[in-house]
Order: structure tokens, then sequence, then C-alpha cells
């Protein structure tokens, strides 16, 4: 099920609407009104008439309602009534796919601070990582990791599988992350780390996040270390079809 | 006009439109290809989303 919300207002004046709103549907700008006057039709103020049409798999009308006094629009549960009666969406996303931030491939940029517990002393760090998650359905998500820590070898190769649960329509998750990889500069090192986060779209292409972790590197039989980080960052969301 | 009340009550009229057009689809006929600038940029096809499934169109204006 697709939701298309159409109007005569320019694509950016519907951005900003759409940001005021927080609507994630497409708002589409239909600025000669060629579509309007083709599916609702006018009113003297040169605006379309507001209206619902639901346009079934077939490709044709299953159900208009065009209201030209605010009370005879059609109401949110009777249109989803409406939308099982016609086109038989129950159980289906209301959102178009897409659109919603979790079926995004998010591109991670994160940067952050901690502590490593290294022969028997706490040292402060900084720590970096960039990523990239592919969303494997709504709760799972995989992908490459690349962490950087200035006391550990230059950079860590790690794959990261991640649990999360959204909320907020879809727009933002809590997310827990489990990191393993090696280190291509020494043989012998290795490395695996748990995190807890979240993470909010600000836009369909951004997102921030934030993160606690603890891992553990080895770098040969003895030399264990112990890190403790919190990390805030960026995730560019990428369409994937 | 003083009165606010006389300001609540003509609000009130303005929510009902007069109508210079309307249009000529009917449940049934085949619904017009369209393809419109979204927000983001990208341009919507119908019959794009009509292959991945039923749509629904919402014209509104403002907040209506």
């Amino acid at each position: 099920m697709t939701l298309l919300a159409i109007s005569l207002d320019a694509p950016e004046d519907s951005r900003s609407f759409a940001a005021d709103l927080g609507i994630w549907f497409p708002l589409l700008s239909d600025a000669d009104g060629a579509v309007s006057r083709a599916y609702a039709g006018m009113s003297s103020d040169a605006a379309a008439l507001p209206g619902v049409t639901v346009i079934g798999r077939d490709g044709r009308i299953a159900y208009r309602n065009i209201a030209s006094v605010k009370d005879d629009r059609v109401s949110t549960p009777e249109l989803l009534a409406i939308l099982d009666r016609t086109v038989g969406t129950t159980g289906e996303a209301a959102a178009p796919s897409g659109y919603a931030a979790v079926d995004r491939m998010q591109v991670r940029l994160e940067l952050g601070g901690g502590a490593i517990r290294d022969s028997g002393a706490n040292h402060g760090t900084g720590v970096a990582a960039v990523g990239a998650l592919f969303p494997l359905g709504h709760h799972v998500l995989v992908g490459p990791w690349l962490s950087f820590e200035p006391r550990q070898a230059p950079v860590d190769l790690d794959l990261a599988v991640a649990l999360r649960q959204p909320f907020a329509g879809g727009l933002a998750a809590v997310q827990l992350t489990a990191i393993g990889g090696y280190t291509p500069w020494d043989a012998t090192g290795w490395t695996a780390s748990g995190r807890a986060g979240i993470w909010f779209a600000m836009s369909p292409h951004w997102a921030f996040t934030f993160d606690l972790a603890a891992g553990e590197h080895r770098l040969g039989d003895a030399d264990s270390r112990l890190e403790l980080s919190a990390t805030l960052g960026v995730a560019r969301l990428f369409r994937l079809r | 006009m003083r009165n606010p009340l006389y300001a609540i009550a003509a609000s009130g009229c303005v929510t009902s439109l007069h109508i210079v057009s309307t249009a000529t689809v009917t449940v049934g006929s085949v619904a017009p290809p369209f393809s419109l600038p979204a927000q983001d940029g990208r341009t919507v096809t119908l019959a794009d989303e009509v292959a991945r499934g039923p749509v629904a169109l919402v014209f509104y204006r403002g907040y209506w």
C-alpha cells in the first residue's frame, strides 16, 4: 500500500511542511493543477478540492471521496476500513517502501572517546569507526565495520551484526550490535565488542547515532585489552531500491 | 465584529468550498497516469507505484 499526498504547493514548500509535521510519505507537487483537476476538481480559490482516491492493483479507481466541506472528509479510521474493503490491505505497511528510515542502508561515521585497560593500567583514548549496515528486515542489520583506535593496530576489519527495535514509526531504533573481526597488521590480533545504541533519522537521508561499546582486543597470546567507549555519529541513509 | 464570537462564527464559514470544477473519474475507471516531483526531489510515477500494490492519493490544501 502506497500513500501519496498531492497539493499545488511547490516541492520546497512541501519540504518544510513535511519537516514541520514529521511526514515521511511523498508530498507530490502538482504545480499546474492538472492531476488535481483530473482526480479531484478545483474550488473558486484556485486550489484542489480535498479528497481521497484509492487505486487498486489493476490501475483502476477503487474508491473516491471528494470533500467540499471540512466535515465531509473521510476520517483516518474510515479510510482504513475503506482500504481494507476495496483493496484488501490489512496487515500491510501504510508507508510506501523506501521512505521509512528502517528500510534504508546506513553508512556510519562515528567518533568518540573512552578508556582502555592495558597491562593493568587505564588509558584514555579516542575512537573512530566507519561502517555500512544493510537492513535484513526491520530487526536485523549486517555489514562491514572498520574501527580505529590509536592505542591498537591502525585499523580493525570487522563484521557487524545488529538487532534493533524500531520506534517512532520507523524513524528511530534502539540497537544492539555485535562486532567481531581481526587486525591484518598482527597475525594473531582479533577483536570482539558489543554495543548498545540508539539512532534517530532527522531526514530521509541523515540520522544521528549514539552508542556505548565494550570490547576486547587481543594482540598476541597474553596481550588483552579491555575497551569501553561512547561514540556519537552520523549515518547517511541510502535507499536500496 | 468587536465580539470575538463573531470571528469564531466567521471562521467556521470558510470550511465550505465553492466548487468550480469537478473531476470526471469514476469508480472502476482507469486511473489517469501522472508523474510528479516529491519533496525530496524524487519523481513519483503512478504506474511504478501501482506496480508495487494499491495506492491511496490524498489531495490536500494546507492543513485541510
